[in-house]
């Protein structure tokens, strides 16, 4: 079997807080691993500071972990050190951020930003070059082309500009695009043409997106697999269907239920309390806010259970099938 | 016409302060030839201006006029190239710190520090005694004592660009960090480097007269100081000779001028929010065109908007956010306003607080809240009104509190500018209201920057219901939350709404969340009301193709879904429904 596409393995980070000598740290990441297979989009699901941009900075090898690794067709890129194997890395896994308004650079044309990329990666150069970045704009549904190249970032509406954006990742031809949160500084009715192109490359020329987003409606749509993160820690993993229409964890259920969707909305109870004390140290993260919680929660992290195939979910009740049917959500 | 001519001024500054300094320019470089020789004693000393000296001569008999001329050359060659050269070095220092972080920014920042601790002028003098005379000596000194608050300000400059998404972008391009240096962050700090130039010249031309007149620099050198420091010395106060002094106390000034003048027309150019704000479309029509129509509020409603057009001036003219919108809300009925960014929903709301910013102005229509006409409100009715009538809750929860009074203080504020309670009856107010919202009164001692983002917006909740109002606005309260959050949130709201018996407008983009919280939703969409119905029926038969556009672009978590027409076909709508972008100077993202 050949190795995934892009896996990580164990994945730590930490942040120092306080002031100038304090040696306290945050823990950000806490053990995440998961792998994304050519062709796949798997959707990382969270709430603010679960943690979820801090993994994509380090998988675009904007930051680096404390421990753990990531590899990329089996290799590990974190042991290779040096701008030659940075650039290479960065020729295979590509990123699109979330705000379009700031990841273009106001004073450079739509031109400049995609000629860089494939200068920087040796993908074009010459009389080549122009042909190609108007090639890169019309896959992206950008036309007419030849207008568009010469326009600057201001000029563009917010949906024009992650096309570009998205455009910018295409041009070095990468295996794998890190896309965080690519709409949701869009206007709604542009938001569903960026996630179809992005769905058209994972068909068309098969490659792999981590699509993280705190939209589970939209995971839904675009994704094949989906990962739950909770305050740093993978609580539950699995292909969509399985986690969004059957959820184990408390958690997921709570997201699920907080979505506004049916005229019921407002009217269902969250399944969770207020949280009166902090999270354990030891234990679960989320026992102090899950309704099932018990000792166990509170003492020992749970393990990972499996309860169906490529179903992962941390959860003591899980192992004990403690949470009662009735907490299911019913949309 | 204003703005036209209020353009004409930020163009004349530029103008006037380039002439002024060109002139001078013009003389340092070839003045000198034109004159006399200023060290040499011409004539008597003390004379006052005459056919043969037209500035007079000095107290050892020097041509003052050829002294002036001279003395420009070496002033201002000093001035400018101290002013490179601390623009330099500080960027240099300051970039480098700022993009590289870590130890190199703590090793830089502390240098950077201890300079700016020392302070200059001593600084200049000690090391004025040590190096050998001449104007390097002088252009060594000042970049020297000058270069650390420059190095602050680029460093501040480099560290909010490096957290810029383009530029970590660039990094994940594969671009290297000297290219990041020079072709992503410096182009964006042209105008940085511009007004740093020209402040640090002013700084250079300030402090060297400084020294030089305290005899610090090299006296034998003709510069406008040493002019300065040998009037002083020749008693020229005591024998009432003002000609001495006075010409090269006016270039001194004037070159300053023209440098202030041309730093603040550089600001301006590049900082938008310096200029002056175009002027608002005259709002004294208003009545004029009222028609008898919207003289009447439906019965029974709480407020009525009747044909309401508001206007921005921006630099292409008038534009219209709102057009023609009218609306009612019944008491007690939460009515959903829902459309895009630019559609002028925003500004629809604060209309109904009049809390538009100034370039904006109601041009048409008016508001009616329980009988009273609110457009027609006099300043101090409008204070009174707002608040205790119409109240706000706005999406940024940390903007709107303010960040350096406890939460109790900030509803004593509100109290007490409606009616003058008692600070402590204010604070039980506070506690009450807090817990109202399901926050510990205890909170009432906390400061805005301890809660988190939902704290925040309960905070701001619990201050808008403070006066008891009949309508809430809320403004895309919950935008920023999490899911959770924001169903935690909603859910109080309802639950408050129902108990106290207030009236929402919560605007929002999100539709499928106002189906679910609203009475009726309308839908706004470049600045028309296009749709309003009950939000049971918008669900299931929306009639304008704008709705359903919208309701189609939300994924459900639900298994079946209508077909979707094809993104193009989608986008296409959309972009040919849309405003034109110079119609939503007021949007948000």
């Amino acid at each position: 079997m050949s190795p995934p596409l892009l896996e990580a393995s164990r994945l730590n980070r930490s942040f120092p807080v306080g002031g100038f000598l304090s040696h306290a740290r945050r823990k950000v990441l806490t053990d995440v691993s998961f792998s994304l297979e050519r062709g796949e989009i798997l959707a990382l699901v969270g709430e603010s500071g679960s943690g979820k941009s801090t993994l994509a900075r380090l998988l675009a090898r904007l930051d680096t972990p404390d421990s753990g690794d990531i590899l990329l067709g089996g290799e590990n890129v974190l042991a290779r050190e040096g701008g030659a194997a940075s650039l290479a890395y960065r020729g295979r896994v590509q990123m699109v951020f979330q705000d379009p308004f700031a990841s273009l650079n106001p004073v450079h044309t739509v031109a400049y930003h995609l000629e860089r990329s494939l200068v920087r990666h040796g993908r074009a150069r010459g009389v080549e070059l122009t042909r190609r970045v108007h090639a890169l704009l019309e896959s992206v549904g950008l036309t007419p082309a030849e207008q568009l190249a010469k326009r600057y970032p201001h000029e563009l509406s917010g949906g024009q500009r992650q096309r570009v954006a998205v455009a910018r990742a295409l041009a070095v031809e990468p295996d794998v695009i890190i896309a965080d949160e690519p709409t949701s500084m869009l206007d709604v009715s542009t938001r569903r043409g960026v996630l179809q192109l992005l769905k058209g490359l994972t068909r068309e020329r098969g490659i792999g997106i981590l699509f993280i987003t705190h939209d589970l409606a939209s995971a839904r749509h675009l994704a094949d697999r989906v990962l739950v993160l909770y305050a740093g820690s993978v609580v539950e993993t699995g292909r969509t269907s399985d986690v969004l229409q059957a959820p184990r964890h408390p958690y997921t259920r709570l997201l699920l239920s907080a979505v506004p969707d049916g005229v019921d909305f407002l009217r269902t109870p969250l399944p969770a309390r207020v949280a009166t004390v902090p999270a354990p140290p030891l234990g679960c993260a989320f026992a102090p806010r899950c309704p099932h919680a018990d000792v166990r929660c509170h003492e020992a992290l749970p393990p990972f259970h499996l309860p169906a195939a490529e179903h992962h979910v941390r959860c003591h009740l899980e192992s004990s099938k403690g949470v009662p049917d009735d907490a299911a959500v019913s949309s | 016409m204003r703005d036209t001519l209020r353009r004409l001024l930020r163009q004349r500054k530029a103008a006037v302060g380039g002439t002024l300094l060109l002139g001078f320019l013009l003389v340092a470089l070839v003045g000198p030839w034109f004159v006399m020789d200023p060290t040499e004693l011409m004539g008597q000393p003390h004379q006052p201006p005459s056919s043969a000296h037209w500035f007079g001569t000095t107290g050892q008999g020097q041509d003052v006029l050829a002294q002036t001329v001279v003395g420009a050359r070496e002033t201002l060659a000093i001035g400018f190239a101290v002013g490179a050269l601390v623009t330099l070095v500080g960027a240099l220092v300051g970039i480098t710190a700022g993009y590289l972080g870590r130890r190199v920014d703590d090793a830089l920042t502390l240098t950077t520090n201890i300079f700016l601790v020392i302070p200059g002028l001593p600084l200049a003098i000690v090391l004025g005694a040590y190096l050998p005379s001449g104007p390097f000596r002088m252009v060594v000194v000042l970049t020297f004592a000058g270069w650390a608050w420059n190095a602050r300000v680029f460093r501040a400059e480099a560290l909010s660009l490096r957290g810029r998404d383009f530029v970590a972008a660039a990094v994940v391009a594969g671009e290297s960090h000297l290219r990041i240096i020079t072709r992503e962050l410096l182009p964006n700090m042209a105008s940085l480097v511009a007004s740093s130039f020209i402040g640090n010249t002013l700084y250079a031309v300030g402090a060297q007269v400084g020294l030089e007149f305290l005899g610090l620099g090299d006296v034998g050198s003709v510069t406008w100081g040493t002019n300065l420091y040998w009037a002083g010395n020749d008693a020229a106060l005591l024998t009432r000779s003002w000609w001495i002094f006075v010409p090269t106390g006016i270039c001194i000034a004037l070159v300053g001028f023209s440098l202030t003048l041309l730093s603040s027309a550089i600001d301006e150019l590049t900082n938008p929010s310096l200029r002056a704000p175009p002027k608002a479309p005259s709002a004294a029509v208003v009545h004029a065109v009222a028609s008898p129509e919207q003289e009447a509020a439906t019965p029974g409603a709480l407020l009525s908007v009747r044909e309401l057009s508001i206007e921005y001036m921006t630099q292409a003219g008038p534009s219209r956010v709102v057009d023609q919108v009218s609306l009612d809300i019944a008491p007690g009925e939460v009515f959903g306003l829902a459309g895009e960014s630019g559609s002028g929903k925003s500004t629809l709301g604060s209309a109904l607080l009049r809390l538009l910013p100034s370039s904006a102005a109601i041009t048409h229509g008016r508001i009616l809240f329980d009988g009273t006409d609110v457009t027609a409100l006099s300043p101090e009715a409008l204070r009174a009104f707002r608040w205790s009538r119409v109240s706000m809750v706005f999406q940024s929860a940390m903007s709107a509190l303010n960040p350096v009074l406890t939460l109790g203080e900030q509803f004593h504020d509100t109290l007490a500018a409606h009616g003058g309670n008692s600070r402590a009856s204010s604070y039980a107010r506070a506690r009450e209201l807090l817990s109202m919202v399901g926050l510990k009164p205890e909170l009432v001692d906390a400061w805005p920057h301890q809660l988190s983002g939902g704290m925040r917006q309960r905070v701001g909740i619990a201050l808008a219901l403070a006066l008891e109002p009949r309508l809430v606005v809320m403004d895309e309260p919950t935008t920023a939350l999490d899911v959770v959050v924001q169903k935690e949130l909603l859910q109080r709201v309802v639950e408050l709404k129902e108990r106290l018996g207030f009236a929402v407008l919560f605007i929002t983009h999100d539709l499928p969340l106002l189906l679910a919280l609203a009475d009726r939703v309308g839908i706004l969409q470049a600045g028309k009301l296009v749709e309003v119905d009950t939000a049971q029926r918008l669900r299931t038969d929306a009639r304008h193709p704008y709705t359903r556009l919208l309701l189609s672009s939300f994924p459900h978590l639900g298994a079946a879904d209508a077909p979707t027409p094809s993104p193009d076909v989608l986008e296409q709508a959309t972009s040919a429904l849309k405003p034109p972008l110079a119609a939503s100077p007021g949007g948000r993202r």
